[in-house]
């Protein structure tokens, strides 16, 4: 976990872990399961997307001079997973299964193209451009 | 690390990869057609012309066709890349593509007399499907390869596809040379060897190597599986590759010295020596892909999210088939190689008791296409056009709370219950293709089981399209209120 892309893409299979976890639970209507792994999860995925909002982004934004450019994606990206999560939130609390289940797959989908785009090219470039990497990854993992 | 031209914002539009995906079962309607109409015969052997047709129908009509709009869609998110027009190049393609295939079909299809078409004109009819793959597959694929022409360390996924992409050229280079040896018989000395190598490639090299790269990627991340191990994902496209050429340039090779009379090549090294690398080459193409497939179905089958998906049986189907062609084969190569090193007079024998149990090229062949490629198509394509609908209607929702309430999610697009349907409708489609194998009077049943298959695919597609369209007027309204 000596770089960013490494550190980053451990978060990303960290918050597979309980979504799917909360997935499963949900298929098996096993419902208090499903709330509390829902809420590692959701508690996890938000504590990772203010780590790229708040210090990776702007910090390969000021590398780079690209404000407009990917981290602007990612970021409308983060803002479409989080209207899913609350959509998600919503029909866990009335324990609609099916309507989860549909949402799910969705996210699940829309979660892992988003994250692919930043293992493969976004952290790598992070790691690359920052001259004080080691610096931002420290921070990142202060950040909770 | 460059960051010129990186572009996760600029996914084609929905329309792009669905018009690549909806002239596929058109394809698949033709090959029914034929198979219905050319009967038991066609099966006998690989050379007949509807066999021609038909295996050039699916391959470049329905698979090819299909990868061509799923890479389209894939690029911007595993390389941060997307071509320019490409709605332009996009229907460009499907126009040269379909245009040369059916060209292509039509050609081969000349020479049966049951279907009393004129034979004297199918040089010209081979002549245009070369002249439009030339334009409308090469160049699509030439212009892929430029967008992705910088090699990255971290995308195992992109490089493996780089060779498929390169491996659809060789594909092209010896369809030519085969093109130019029946045009001009007298003036080229191509044998029907080479057609061997031009199966491998378009086989092997083209749609395998783009499948096995993007499973790298799509397995681990989409089923929450672990990652392939380091040594397949990095090396084992490459040595396929390699593998793959070393055994065209032995074909070569033989192929010449059977033509040109070489004295000289052949009093350097016997032509037993060329034929032995080749017969090695061969073996190792098939256990390198039964290496693949057995790593694969242990990363799938220790997944951690275990949801029923009819995609993950779809991939198991496709390794499988992926394996069991692979190893049957094998076996058989020895099976034959060492009868023909003990005993020369029992080889009529063993191989016609291979012939009797079904085993034969064709077989293979048809099990290698319908049974793994076939599979991972619907594996992708009940993934790719549902969330490619959701993808695009949420974006047009930009940040309107009104909007965002008309979404749909995924299952509301495609019901779960409709991809169980249609997986079923594939595997009986295959449970159809092994009868018509084993016993060709089945052939009547294999043409109405891809006319059901595809026939549903294309129902379920425009279900999926008309939704989409109707909820895009809808958010529009929605947006202007």
């Amino acid at each position: 976990m000596h770089t960013i892309p490494d550190f980053m893409t451990a978060q990303h299979r960290h918050c597979d872990d309980s979504f799917i976890a909360a997935e499963s639970a949900v298929s098996a209507k096993k419902w208090p399961e499903a709330d509390s792994q829902w809420a590692i999860f959701t508690t996890d995925l938000e504590i990772h997307l203010q780590q790229e909002e708040t210090i990776l982004f702007p910090a390969f934004e000021q590398a780079t001079g690209m404000t407009m450019g990917p981290t602007q994606v990612m970021r409308a990206e983060h803002a479409q997973m989080r209207q899913l999560v609350a959509e998600m939130t919503q029909q866990l609390s009335v324990q609609n299964k099916d309507l989860f289940l549909g949402l799910s797959e969705t996210l699940m989908i829309l979660m892992q193209q988003h994250n692919m785009k930043e293992e493969q090219m976004l952290y790598p470039m992070t790691q690359a451009h920052l001259p004080d990497a080691d610096a931002v990854l420290q921070q990142v993992k202060a950040y909770s | 690390m460059n960051l010129a031209g990186l572009d996760f914002d600029n996914i084609p539009p929905f329309s792009v990869p669905m018009r690549f995906f909806f002239v596929a079962p058109v394809f698949a309607f033709i090959s029914a057609l034929i198979i219905a109409v050319a009967g038991e015969s066609m099966w006998l052997t690989r050379w007949h012309p509807a066999t021609l047709a038909v295996t050039h129908a699916i391959v470049l009509g329905v698979i090819s066709m299909i990868m061509c709009g799923a890479i389209l869609q894939l690029l911007p998110v595993l390389a941060g890349k997307s071509l320019p027009k490409v709605k332009l190049i996009s229907t460009l393609t499907v126009i040269l593509m379909a245009a040369g295939t059916l060209s292509l079909i039509r050609a081969f299809l000349a020479n049966m007399l049951v279907l009393g078409l004129d034979s004297s004109n199918s040089n010209f009819f081979f002549a245009v499907s070369g002249i439009s793959f030339t334009l409308g597959l090469g160049g699509f694929i030439c212009a892929i390869l430029w967008l992705i022409r910088q090699r990255s360390q971290a995308s195992v996924s992109i490089n493996t596809m780089r060779l498929g992409f390169i491996a659809m050229l060789v594909v092209g280079i010896i369809a030519s040379l085969l093109l130019a040896g029946y045009l001009f018989a007298s003036q080229f000395n191509i044998t029907k060897q080479l057609t061997d190598s031009h199966a491998s490639w378009g086989l092997i090299g083209w749609i395998s190597l783009v499948i096995i790269g993007v499973s790298f990627q799509v397995l681990p991340m989409f089923h929450v599986a672990p990652a392939f191990p380091r040594w397949c994902s990095r090396y084992l496209p490459g040595f396929l590759f390699i593998t793959l050429l070393i055994y065209t340039l032995m074909t070569l090779v033989i192929t010449q010295l059977t033509v040109i009379d070489s004295i000289v090549i052949e009093s350097i090294v016997d032509s037993a020596v060329w034929q032995f690398i080749q017969t090695i080459c061969i073996g190792l193409l098939q256990l390198s892909l039964m290496v693949y497939a057995v790593t694969a179905m242990h990363c799938l089958y220790r997944r951690k999210r275990k949801i029923s998906d009819a995609s993950v049986t779809c991939w198991f189907i496709a390794l499988t088939c992926l394996f069991l062609c692979c190893a049957i084969s094998l076996v058989m190569s020895l099976v034959m190689s060492l009868d023909m090193g003990l005993m020369n007079n029992s080889v009529t024998s063993v191989e016609a008791l291979l012939f009797n149990l079904g085993w034969s090229p064709l077989t293979l062949a048809s099990i290698f296409i319908y049974g793994w490629i076939l599979s991972v198509i619907m594996a992708m394509i009940i993934k790719i056009v549902p969330f490619l609908a959701y993808l695009h209607l949420q974006r047009q929702c930009g940040f309107h709370l009104q909007a965002f309430a008309l979404l749909p999610n995924m299952h509301e697009l495609l019901s779960k219950s409709r991809m169980q349907y249609l997986l079923y409708s594939h595997v009986f489609s295959l449970f159809a293709l092994c009868m018509t194998l084993y016993s060709p009077q089945n052939y009547w049943l294999l043409s109405l089981a891809i006319i059901g298959q595809f026939g549903y695919l294309l129902f379920l597609m425009i279900k999926v399209s008309s939704r989409y369209r109707h909820i895009t007027s809808a958010i529009d309204e929605a947006l202007l209120s």
